[in-house]
């Protein structure tokens, strides 16, 4: 699989794009620590910059914030409380990026949970499985996701012993990741649905195995490549989600930065300090299609009738 | 000297005189207004001053406001009674006497019980200006905890169209408290519920119509009201208000910059992407109008960490109105005290802190926190989902953060936003909040001080402050007229205030007007308690 997939050139493009995001998006820190000198949430409002007749105000005295600068400080500007717009975009970044990657997994993980265990089991288990899917899967996500969302932002929520604060970003991470469960478990109930049926499951029957056994040493290897290509698919989407989230107030809760509330909090800006928007939105982009472009290569390369189409 | 300086701003908008301005009137057409946000039409439960504006020449009640700018605007005139009330009993009873002939915009007729069932309405529906009944009108406190079937404070005679009111205590304000629209009669045969969509019948220059909750309603002309033609009071000239809801202030003042919208209600926040465009493109429409409110952070003093007075001076330290006025776009006039400029009662001291314009001292603050062994405490502020007042949450949070709070941010809907925060079972810590007077005496802003006003579920105090030397003082101004020595006293309530750190005022508003090109802005009235005066209103003569 590696070796088709290191073939594919679009596929590694993207991949290559992604990586780029990524490791700005990691390196938030060192900007802001030896770069741009300030945090992603301090107000420089009423600071100037320059000296003498290029002295600028971050924040004019009618509320325009400060373009690009093309410099050390204020590289891409200053939003409308005075904050560095690269900082903020980058860490905006490791927000939406790691809400996408565990709101992937949270999804991936209960949707093989739930998926292999409706399509193995069957019978009263599968019905009442596959209904609450019907169920989510009938509400459209996005609603789905701004009314849990609503609710738990003003109050969090407690399961057990473990207490989610709001403004965490693990909320909006376990909100996206519960909505999305049905585009990846229905799928995988199906080729469960498959799989049970065939020689070798019969086989670890016979040899006494426990189904518990069977599914994780038998069952789910064999869906698992099905998840491989899933795995970038949830990811991209689950970013976009939170955006859209973020966006709307009910992800990523400010004044912690993701690329959806700059977007959202820059609006307004946009017509003096269009960075404020352009910059989120234009990562937002690259990330998503450097995940999408690389999970469709991926798939590509696990698709057995599939071909490298030569260059 | 405030009266001189808005006479003199708004000179060249005209001041409101119906019969002098009957050459120019231009008569019908529709218009229609952008509005922020607005809560339940029924006047008995909504109190934001978007509502009043709406509900102002809808419900009128027995008393109401002169339809001027600047301070003629506040002065009391008659409503639907005849005359000013007659003040008895050393300022304790107020008797009025209803007009005669009046009905209301179904065909009933106007009784005089009907008040007293406006009244008890508010009170059952807990109406948002409830703790100005509680506190004044006798017996309205029992009624409303369930403990008695009617008000006991007033009587009326449906045969003679006498009321008589009697209070707890004088209070020189009542009078203006007679002027909300929340006390504008509805009949006596209206649900005891609230209504979001089917609302009471009012006897006023329109009628609300076609309300779609949270997103538009219709003033259409009511045929009725001109032929009662009370003194004063406007039938109006447009003969239909189609408002309507944009969350987005950028698109609603775009829109009304480009003339698809006649009016910007003045309660938007003006963009300050869009200032310079107006300053050239729309000025003869747009102007920014000072205002008689105060842009306040309340501390919740019941919980921690307000409860102490060195969070609460920390925190005010630290501040920088400086940076709020920025975020606000210039519409602010950065102060310290509770009551605005050259309102009466105003401080006339320095600010107890430091001036407004000086550099916030954020190490002093810090060390009082440490000292006071609250670094850590957790804090939530809370503000509304809307441009400017997220910003302005975010820079509070900033400034929590920088002297050693652990603070978060609760952003909700502006439509629920200020019956949530004066909920007191939430136990809100700190928040943002404004208030514009309602009548020009310190006892409109105070109220939000006042312990009296905490109810179970709602208390427009959202300090939840009890303390003995406000409270004192209250009881003791409350019902006296604003002499010299009256004034001396608030100033020193007001500078004890400021000291206290009750509230960190970040400073008074001014507020945008801005209108298409279709309406004849000359001739509009910008009124300082309801604001923009919708009856005054007219399309441009073509």
């Amino acid at each position: 699989m590696l070796k088709r997939i290191l073939k594919d050139r679009l596929a590694l493009s993207c991949g290559l794009i992604f990586l780029i995001v990524a490791v700005l998006s990691l390196s938030a820190p060192l900007v802001a620590q030896y770069v741009a000198h300030t945090g992603p949430n301090d107000e420089h409002i009423t600071a100037t910059i320059g000296s003498g007749v290029h002295r600028r105000y971050v924040v004019s005295l009618v509320g325009v914030p400060i373009g690009p600068t093309w410099g050390p400080r204020f590289f891409l500007g200053a939003d409308s409380n005075g904050r560095d717009i690269l900082v903020r975009l980058l860490y905006g970044g490791r927000a939406s990026l790691a809400v996408g990657f565990i709101a992937a997994a949270i999804t991936l993980t209960l949707a093989t949970i739930l998926g292999v265990a409706a399509g193995f089991y069957r019978g009263w288990l599968d019905a009442v499985i596959v209904r609450i899917l019907d169920l989510m899967w009938a509400y459209p996500v996005i609603l789905l996701a701004i009314a849990i969302g609503t609710v738990l932002a003003v109050s969090g929520i407690t399961i057990g012993p473990i207490t989610i604060r709001a403004g965490s970003l693990l909320l909006p991470a376990i909100i996206i990741g519960i909505v999305h469960i049905p585009y990846v478990a229905k799928p995988v109930r199906g080729q469960v649905l498959v799989i049970r049926k065939r020689e070798f499951i019969d086989a670890t029957r016979v040899l006494g195995m426990s189904p518990r056994r069977i599914m994780i040493r038998e069952v789910v290897p064999n869906v698992a490549t099905s998840l491989a290509v899933f795995a970038p698919l949830m990811v991209a989407n689950s970013i976009l989600l939170e955006a859209g989230l973020s966006f709307l107030g009910v992800g990523v809760l400010p004044p912690n930065p993701s690329w959806g509330n700059m977007i959202g909090q820059g609006i307004s800006l946009i017509s003096v300090a269009p960075t404020g928007v352009l910059a989120p939105g234009l990562m937002l982009v690259a990330a998503v299609i450097g995940v999408n472009g690389f999970g469709e290569g991926v798939r590509r390369a696990l698709d057995p009738h599939g071909r490298i189409r030569p260059r | 000297m405030w009266s001189l300086c808005m006479a003199v701003a708004l000179l060249p908008l005209g001041v409101a005189d119906a019969k002098g301005k009957a050459a120019h009137d231009m008569q019908g057409g529709t218009a229609t207004v952008v509005l922020p946000s607005f809560e339940s039409l029924d006047p008995q439960v909504g109190f934001s001053t978007i509502n009043g504006e709406a509900e102002w020449n809808v419900y009128t009640p027995l008393l109401t406001v002169a339809h001027a700018n600047g301070v003629a605007g506040t002065q009391v005139i008659p409503g639907l009674a005849i005359g000013l009330p007659k003040v008895t009993n050393r300022g304790k009873t107020y008797t009025l006497k209803l007009r005669k002939g009046l009905r209301f915009s179904n065909g009933q007729a106007v009784k005089a019980s009907d008040f007293a069932f406006t009244v008890e309405r508010a009170l059952k529906l807990n109406w948002g200006g409830d703790s100005f009944l509680i506190s004044d009108i006798k017996g309205a406190l029992a009624y409303q905890s369930g403990k008695a079937s009617s008000v006991s404070g007033i009587t009326t005679n449906n045969a003679t169209g006498r009321i008589t009111i009697r209070l707890i205590q004088a209070d020189s304000a009542f009078a203006d408290i007679l002027t909300f629209t929340g006390l504008g009669l509805v009949p006596s045969t209206t649900p005891m519920t609230a209504e979001s969509t089917k609302l009471p019948a009012g006897v006023g220059a329109y009628v609300i119509k076609n309300v779609v909750p949270n997103q538009s309603f219709t003033l259409v002309k009511n045929p009725r009201f001109a032929r009662f033609d009370l003194p004063g009071i406007p039938v109006g000239h447009l003969n239909e208000i189609q408002a309507s809801v944009d969350t987005n202030p950028l698109t609603a003042e775009q829109d009304v910059l480009n003339n698809r919208i006649d009016v910007l209600d003045p309660n938007f926040a003006i963009s300050p992407s869009l200032i310079s465009t107006l300053q050239t493109q729309a000025s003869g429409r747009y102007r920014s109008v000072p205002t008689e409110g105060v842009q306040y952070i309340f501390f919740n003093t019941k919980i921690a960490p307000f409860n102490h007075k060195s969070a609460r001076v920390a925190v005010t330290e630290a501040f920088d109105r400086g940076a709020i006025t920025r975020i606000e776009a210039g519409f602010l006039r950065p102060g310290c005290f509770v009551l605005p400029e050259e309102f009466p009662g105003r401080s006339t001291q320095p600010c107890p802190y430091g001036k407004v314009s000086a550099a916030p001292q954020v190490a002093k603050a810090r060390a009082l926190i440490q000292a006071a062994h609250l670094t850590g405490s957790p804090v939530t502020v809370w503000t509304q989902a809307a441009s400017p007042y997220d910003a302005m949450g975010a820079y509070y949070v900033s400034v929590l953060d920088g002297i050693g709070f652990k603070a978060t941010l609760k952003t909700i809907s502006p439509a629920i936003y200020y019956p949530t925060t004066a909920n007191p079972t939430l136990n809100i810590q700190t928040g943002l909040a404004a208030y514009y007077a309602d009548y020009p005496d310190p006892t409109t802003f105070y109220h939000l001080l006042d312990a009296r006003s905490i109810t179970p579920t709602f208390s427009p105090n959202r300090d939840q402050l009890d303390d003995p030397k406000v409270q004192a003082t209250l009881m003791r101004l409350g019902g006296q007229s604003l002499t010299p020595s009256v004034i001396a006293q608030w100033q020193k309530l007001d500078e004890y205030v400021a000291k206290q750190a009750y509230w960190l005022v970040m400073g008074y508003p001014k507020d945008p007007e801005l209108f298409s090109n279709r309406i004849d802005v000359k001739e509009t009235i910008f009124n300082q308690k309801y604001l923009s005066d919708w009856s005054s209103w007219q399309l441009v003569r073509r």
